[in-house]
């Protein structure tokens, strides 16, 4: 209003002083917010790359221990089970060579027989807990209805799954990590959830291939996922989590829109089919 | 005072910053240019009336080369070179229908708006892509804060400037804040000159 009334008058050099000291003021206030706003946000994306590398260094711990787990689990089994067996199968082949009766002899090598069987039986055992063959020799398809028929042969869970599209397989090793995310997923709603019912099933669209799991126990949000992944303790969603990232895939846990079921969704890219 | 960062550019000649060429290039074209206009003034006014029309399209012509160049972002190199060539158009055209060396408040004022807004373009780059940890220590921010100071502080007396230019009061005040105005900005591209820039990078974004 005061320049406006110091234009009329023709006072020109008043509006003048005042517009440039406006100006300046504005330009040394904009430059000052510039400089302390851009230090603000570099130290903002410093703060998020430090987060992000102390998640990564989170899930690479996990996956080391889980890899150590499994090493124990393997040694274990073959320390408990086979080494007791195979020890065995020596003492009865040494009974062989102290007792020259032919028919204690027939017997202690019959006997060593059977313990060999139990013993191949016990290291196919734990082979396929590695891989499961079903999975390598037929797919993913098979291996689930495999898995879902061992649920149900438990007789406390109703279990079914449905693969809609599949006739072109996942390829064999990200199959593998697909598998381990649903058999996890799967042991998970087992343990925890009180279900009365698990239900799989797999479509596919042009660009993405859906598995999802149904289950109407106690389940996960996405928010809950994330937060329970990130926490130190517990393997199960740090591995399934970092398979996700392994599988250049996205994974959302979600209650269905009636409120009646939880769902969780794995959305993996069609390049992932053979 | 405009000879500062020329100066100060032979002294860190080792570092050939292709933003130091171009400011050394603008502050000596505008010395050159005010040394010629005052040479000529009196003897020869016509040559000294054309150097005085030539004075705004180079001054502004290395402005847009300089943004042109340091600005990061298509759209804003785009933008830049189309207001630029349509602004020399039009000043272009104005030569024409006005006296010869008298000033145009208006065409200065535009130039003057456009340097704020391509300065402006430049800050908002650096704020949304940051792209060093500290943006002071970067040559370009130095150089673009004096044009941006000089063209806030000399806006106002350039707008007035035709308008008032039988008023000495006016003009007396015109001499200072111009003046001024023109120190800043030496002041400010001569901390550019002895800039070095920083190595570090800022973290890119994810």
């Amino acid at each position: 209003m005061f320049l406006l009334q110091a234009l009329q008058s023709g006072n020109v050099t008043y509006v003048v002083y005042f517009g440039t000291f406006g100006m300046l003021f504005l330009a040394v206030g904009l430059i000052v917010f510039i400089v302390f706003h851009q230090r603000k946000v570099i130290y903002y994306q410093l703060r998020m790359r430090n987060m992000q590398a102390d998640h990564q260094r989170i899930l690479l711990q996990a996956s080391l221990n889980s890899q150590e787990e499994e090493r124990q689990r393997l040694a274990a089994d073959l320390h408990d089970d086979a080494g007791p067996l195979l020890a065995t199968v020596r003492l009865y082949l040494n009974e062989n060579l102290i007792h020259q009766d032919p028919a204690t002899q027939l017997q202690s090598i019959y006997n060593a027989k059977q313990i060999v069987d139990d013993t191949i039986q016990l290291i196919r055992n734990i082979s396929h807990s590695l891989i499961p063959p079903t999975l390598k020799n037929f797919g993913l398809e098979s291996a689930m209805a495999d898995l879902i028929q061992k649920i149900n042969g438990a007789g406390s869970i109703h279990a079914s799954c449905r693969f809609h599209d599949y006739t072109r397989r996942i390829k064999l090793e990200q199959e593998l990590s697909v598998f381990r995310i649903l058999q996890e997923l799967i042991n998970n709603i087992l343990k925890h959830s009180h279900s009365s019912f698990i239900h799989v099933t797999q479509n596919k669209t042009e660009d993405h291939i859906y598995l999802r799991v149904h289950h109407d126990g106690e389940g996960l949000t996405q928010t809950e996922y994330e937060k329970l992944r990130d926490v130190p303790n517990g393997l199960g969603l740090k591995n399934i989590h970092s398979r996700i990232r392994i599988l250049n895939s996205r994974i959302y846990f979600d209650k269905d829109a009636t409120n009646t079921y939880f769902k969780v969704t794995i959305e993996l890219p069609i390049d992932a089919l053979m | 005072m405009i000879l500062l960062p020329v100066l100060l550019f032979f002294l860190n000649k080792k570092e050939l910053k292709k933003s130091k060429q171009v400011i050394f290039l603008y502050a000596s074209v505008i010395f050159l240019l005010r040394f010629a206009y005052t040479f000529f003034f009196t003897n020869f006014p016509l040559t000294a009336q054309i150097i005085y029309t030539l004075y705004t399209p180079l001054e502004f012509g290395i402005i847009i080369y300089f943004f042109h160049y340091t600005l990061n972002y298509y759209f804003h190199k785009k933008a830049v070179l189309l207001s630029g060539i349509l602004f020399l158009v039009y000043y272009i055209k104005t030569i024409f229908s006005s006296p010869l060396g008298e000033f145009n408040s208006m065409i200065n004022g535009i130039s003057l708006l456009l340097t704020l807004a391509y300065s402006l373009l430049y800050y908002y780059e650096q704020l949304r892509y940051p792209s060093t940890l500290f943006i002071y220590a970067q040559p370009d921010f130095w150089f673009i804060t004096g044009f941006f100071m000089y063209a806030a502080g000399a806006f106002f007396v350039f707008l007035f400037r035709e308008s008032s230019v039988s008023n000495s009061e006016f003009l007396t005040q015109y001499l200072y804040i111009h003046s001024f105005s023109s120190i800043l900005r030496s002041i400010l591209f001569s901390i550019a000159m002895i800039t070095k820039p920083e190595k570090a990078r800022a973290p890119e974004f994810f």
